[in-house]
């Protein structure tokens, strides 16, 4: 039997021996061994570009998807992403937030915006249906509706997203989550407390705490002081405690990097688990003396490593301007 | 050569195996590339049982959209649609930026035409993390409007202002000067069109 060009069939023995490697491999994935976490540091996956949203328009929404859905499907085997769209403040009664250039959009807006996100990533992944994406619809502490109520709407609003994805079949590759920028200095720990367990109470799906904390210890986890009336254990509990959250911290600068060490160490001391975090965001697009995010992705593991805290981390994800 | 039976038979066998085992791996890969791996942590290890959960949900849902996903239509951006109108004025519920709060506190906000441009100004002070220092400053962005009536920011620069008396407040605007407040109760104005404290 001839063989193709540029193959040859390998020996029986061979194949015995590949066989043995197999069966191996196979006991392994049954056993779980794979899927361990490595005591070693991972590797700095690709990052991943958020944004400010300045604009309701779904047009701009739905390419910058489709360039993350590109991107992503571009490599062999494709690869994940986690985004986070930063619509600013809520407003007081509920419907809309404040774009951070200062527009005010409705909730509807804001969902049409993700939704037309989504469907960017979807299309544009094109024969590529393995790779997914992590959307975070993004508010942050600093305006109104910082309580309960305001994590509840926007739980409502990162529930209709996902009900639209699933009814077109984006969810096949998007999951749509929320997303908070809580920082120390917008708000107090109470209010931002009570709006994590505002939207847990909903919990449609995961959160990303994608703040900072202002004022917290670089070197001890004490349960230390941050800006505003905040310590360890606030930052700790909005960014870990409540079932849906997840941390993708601020590290701009080596102080960032090691205040969320220690509020990882404080957790792992004095709560029931150190935060895993999802990755470090920069901002060196936007602010070109803070960390690139290579930069940001060395000092955090290597902080993390430090402290004696989980280092791995799957994401690296980078804020820009929308427009 | 021809090789004793029991080679030939012990061959076979070994075939047998490997296609057994060749199916079972394209049959698991199958499985794996529907499901997807988790959605975030290669790992759940060490999380706490509650947030596995969540993770493990939110991996079902998505291997359940993966088992009947849907052919894709080809990439079609929808129309634009302009953005709302803006308004000048001052904005004193305005507390968020472009930017981290760690980086500059805002007080308050003011936009309007300047010229044939529209500006946006952030009033605040710069911090300065490693001294935990703040210096009063306003950052000023352009916001043009493109053929689609989108709206596009645009960094125009951070002005440190001239004096150490903490952060500032817009409290008037008189045609292209803003008025000013220091923390400390402090006075000045700042031109917007030579981008000049006064």
């Amino acid at each position: 039997m001839q063989s193709a060009p540029g193959h040859s069939r390998p020996s029986s023995a061979a194949v015995y021996g590949i066989s043995r490697l197999v069966i191996v491999a196979l006991a392994c994935m049954i056993a779980g061994i794979g899927a361990t976490r490595p005591a070693f540091a991972s590797a700095m996956p690709l990052t991943d570009w958020s944004f400010y949203v300045t604009t309701a328009d779904s047009s701009t929404a739905y390419n910058l998807g489709c360039n993350q859905g590109n991107f992503d499907a571009s490599f062999s085997p494709p690869v994940n992403s986690l985004v986070v769209l930063d619509f600013g403040g809520q407003q007081a009664d509920g419907s809309g937030t404040k774009l951070i250039n200062g527009t005010l959009v409705t909730n509807a807006q804001i969902e049409t915006v993700a939704e037309s996100f989504s469907n960017g990533y979807w299309v544009c992944t094109g024969g590529d249906t393995t790779s997914f994406l992590l959307l975070g619809i993004g508010t942050n502490n600093s305006f109104y509706d910082v309580n309960s109520a305001g994590g509840n709407t926007w739980a409502q609003v990162v529930s209709t997203v996902r009900t639209y994805n699933h009814t077109q079949g984006y969810d096949s590759q998007v999951s749509a989550g929320g997303a908070n920028d809580m920082e120390p200095g917008y708000n107090t720990a109470s209010a931002t407390e009570a709006w994590a367990n505002g939207y847990a109470g909903v919990n449609p799906a995961f959160y990303v705490d994608f703040g900072s904390a202002d004022g917290c210890p670089t070197n001890s986890s004490t349960n230390g002081t941050c800006n505003n009336g905040w310590k360890q254990y606030d930052v700790w509990y909005v960014s870990w405690s409540p079932s849906p959250a997840q941390a993708l911290p601020e590290i701009y600068n080596q102080a960032q990097s090691q205040q969320w060490s220690m509020i990882s160490q404080y957790g792992a001391n004095n709560q029931s688990s150190a935060i895993y975090f999802e990755g470090p965001l920069d901002e060196n697009d936007l602010d070109g003396t803070t960390y690139t995010s290579t930069q940001a992705w060395n000092q955090f593991t290597g902080d993390l490593t430090n402290a004696g805290v989980p280092s791995n981390m799957s994401f690296s994800a980078e804020i820009h301007n929308e427009t | 050569m021809r090789r004793p039976p029991s080679r030939r038979i012990g061959s076979k066998l070994v075939w047998l195996v490997a296609a057994a085992v060749a199916a079972l791996v394209i049959g698991a890969g199958t499985a794996l590339a529907t499901q997807g791996p988790l959605p975030m942590q290669g790992s759940l290890a060490g999380w706490p049982a509650a947030k596995a959960q969540e993770w493990q949900r939110l991996q079902q849902e998505m291997a359940a959209a993966r088992a009947h996903a849907r052919p894709k239509p080809a990439p079609q951006a929808p129309s634009h649609q302009p953005d709302s109108a803006r308004h000048a004025g001052i904005d004193n519920d305005m507390h968020q930026g472009p930017f981290s709060a760690t980086a500059f506190t805002v007080r308050n906000f003011w936009q309007g035409p300047v010229g044939l441009d529209w500006v946006l100004v952030y009033a605040g002070a710069k911090r300065e993390a490693a001294n935990d220092t703040a210096q009063g400053a306003l950052r000023l962005y352009n916001e043009p409007t493109d053929a689609d009536g989108v709206y596009h920011l645009v960094p125009v620069g951070t002005y440190l202002a001239p004096n150490g008396d903490g952060a500032l407040t817009v409290t008037a605007a008189n045609g292209d000067v803003l008025q000013l407040r220091t923390e400390g109760g402090g006075v000045l104005s700042f031109n917007l069109q030579t981008r000049q404290y006064q």
